[in-house]
This record gives C-alpha cells, sequence and structure tokens, in this order.
C-alpha cells in the first residue's frame, strides 16, 4: 500500500502537468450547449478538452467549442463555443447593431441562447488568454460517446477578417 | 553453440539498455513537471523588456522573481507589480502595476485618446493595471480593466541588475 501511494505521489506532479498542458477531461454543467453537450437531462457529459491548440500554437478557430475562464469569476470555468475572432464585426442580437472585436478578443456564443451566459448577454468580447482548450470528444456516458464538431452560424458574422498579417504593433515591447 | 550464445548476450545488453532508457525517461519527464509544477504555481523567473515600467525597472534586460499563489488563491491589491498575459496578444506577457481593484472607481483625465474626465467602477473579477512610465506603457487606460484569471504572478524580488525587494506598497502606484 505504501509503495502504491509513493508512486502517486512520485507521478502527481506529472499528472498535473498533463492535464494543464495537454489533455485533461471535465464534467459539463448546465444546459447552455445543449443539445451539443448535455443532451441528456438526467446524465451530464463528459469531455475531453485538448490544449494544444491554444497553449501551443495559439491557434483559435471560429466553431471551436471552447473552455474557459469566467471573466467575471476567475475560478469559473465556462464552455462556449467561439462564433467571432478578433477584427470580426458580429451581430449582436441582443442588441440588435453590429459589434467589431477588438484585437485579442473573441465572441462566445452557447448553442443554446436561452440558457446561455455569453457575449450576448453579459460579458461582450472575452480575451482569448482566457481560453484554455478545446472540446474535442463526449467520452462518456457511452450512448453520448461522439466527437464535437467545429460549427458556427456563419450568418451572424459581417465581415469576417480573413485572418491575414496581423496590424503592425506599433507598441510593441511596451 | 557459441552463435545462441552471443545472441543472448547481446539479447541481454539490449533488454538492459531499453530498462535504463526507460528509467531515464521518466526521471526526466517526472524533473520537468516538478519544474513546471512549481514554477506554475509556484515562483517563476522573468525577463523584463520595454520602457513601460521605469523607473522601477530598466527594460534592458532585468530579471524578476514572481509568485502566483497570491494571484490564484490570494487577494491582488493596488500597488502590486503583476506579470499578465498580455490582452491584446495572448501569445506574450507583460508587465504592469494594479492601480485598482474590482468595485474601485478609476479616474481617467483627458489624454490624447479623449478630451474628458471618464470615470469608470472596475468590474467584478477585474484589476485596473497601468506601466509605471505613464507616458510610454499600453495599458488598462487603452484596453480596459483585465480579468484576473490574466494575472499569472505578483512580483517580489528583483534579481538583476540590483538585486532587492520590489516595492508593492499603494505608495508606488504613480498617478502622473
Amino acid at each position: 500500500m505504501g509503495g502504491f501511494l509513493r508512486q502517486l505521489v512520485y507521478w502527481l506532479p506529472a499528472g498535473i502537468a498533463l492535464t494543464d498542458t495537454v489533455v485533461s477531461v471535465l464534467l459539463v454543467d448546465g444546459q447552455s450547449m445543449w443539445p451539443t453537450l448535455n443532451e441528456d437531462p438526467y446524465f451530464a457529459d463528459l469531455v475531453l478538452v485538448e490544449k494544444i491548440s491554444y497553449k501551443w500554437n495559439h491557434k483559435y478557430q471560429r466553431g471551436d467549442v471552447a473552455v474557459l475562464w469566467a471573466p467575471d469569476q476567475p475560478h469559473q470555468q465556462l464552455v462556449k463555443r467561439i462564433i467571432a475572432l478578433e477584427h470580426d464585426i458580429v451581430w449582436d442580437s441582443d442588441r440588435g447593431k453590429p459589434t467589431k472585436i477588438p484585437q485579442g478578443q473573441c465572441w462566445l456564443e452557447g448553442d443554446n441562447p436561452e440558457a446561455s451566459g455569453d457575449s450576448r448577454n453579459m460579458y461582450g468580447p472575452v480575451h482569448l488568454g482566457l481560453l484554455e482548450g478545446r472540446v474535442t470528444h463526449v467520452i462518456w456516458p457511452p450512448w453520448r460517446i461522439s466527437s464535437v464538431r467545429r460549427w458556427y452560424p456563419a450568418d451572424r458574422l459581417i465581415v469576417e477578417d480573413s485572418g491575414g498579417a496581423r496590424a503592425l504593433k506599433d507598441h510593441e515591447g511596451i | 553453440m557459441a552463435a545462441g550464445a552471443s545472441w543472448s548476450r547481446y539479447q541481454q545488453r539490449i533488454n538492459s539498455w531499453i530498462t535504463a532508457a526507460t528509467e531515464n525517461t521518466s526521471l526526466f519527464l517526472h524533473t520537468l513537471s516538478c519544474f513546471y509544477v512549481f514554477s506554475r504555481y509556484g515562483l517563476f523567473v522573468s525577463k523584463v523588456t520595454g520602457p513601460s515600467m521605469l523607473p522601477t525597472f530598466g527594460g534592458q534586460g532585468d530579471f524578476v522573481i514572481a509568485e502566483a499563489v497570491t494571484p490564484m488563491w490570494g487577494q491582488l491589491k493596488p500597488g502590486d507589480v503583476v506579470i499578465c498575459t498580455r490582452p491584446v496578444d495572448p501569445a506574450e506577457s507583460i508587465i504592469k502595476r494594479v492601480v485598482a481593484v474590482e468595485g474601485e472607481e478609476v479616474v481617467l483625465y483627458p489624454d490624447r485618446e479623449s478630451s474628458e474626465v471618464r470615470r469608470l467602477t472596475v468590474p467584478p473579477g477585474h484589476v485596473w493595471i497601468q506601466g509605471d512610465n505613464l507616458t510610454q506603457s499600453l495599458d488598462s487606460r487603452q484596453y480596459g480593466p483585465v480579468p484576473k484569471a490574466l494575472v499569472r504572478g505578483r512580483v517580489v524580488f528583483q534579481v538583476f541588475p540590483k538585486p532587492g525587494w520590489v516595492d508593492n506598497s499603494i505608495e508606488a502606484v504613480r498617478r502622473w
């Protein structure tokens, strides 16, 4: 028993490093991403979250289902879909007007508009640095095992920045 | 028969090489993970570049030690020098000073961006950060309050060029 415990303590830092930087699992709470996630009202989905796209490559794509830290509660995680990225112009349905996403930020919405606190009604554009990982698959319960697809409502984007050269950073180093 | 004996010796050498390689790789990964956990949740070293924190830091390659405990489990307070993920570019880091925390009011005097006095309250979960070198700093005055989850560490000690504790008191906040 002591040997097993010693093994566990030995590999704990590796486990923490792995879940922080490569891949982890998350139990999804709430209905804001219904029916993509938590479609079954009696069983919360367990999802696989990969961290490489955001933490290593800093590659954020429209349509990703992202896990992020809530802007107003630094210890709370949210799961939302990226609708628009920096420099895009998105139609803000709650305010009835177009909004340009500032540099370094994105626009997130839950797939279930009625049950979701997101960029439309709570946060506005959200900093990309808050994005922790990308949901790739549902891994539990067994009848929900599937991959989570990238999809976004293209009609909501008025002008989609083609993601070419970034604007020259004239404040480099400041 | 001689061929058989030397083949099994060869196999033994490969096996012991594989065992040694596995142990060394496991030790390497364990050490790397310990370094990661220590620097992400404990103390880490960072290099300061840029003029935005003059005269506190020269910006020509100052090295500082930051702790990640306060931003994560404690309370940041006005005066704390912090290292954050850069709001306009999540791939980079910045070093600034906390000027106001959630609930406090910030007064913005006319500058090159606007010609009137603006007041705003720092929203929940955010901090207002500014560089000490107000004329040469891109900070909350331009990009607004910063969510606390972007703050990675609180700077406590300067290693180079002049070793010493970093002044995180509220008196160190530059207002003009």
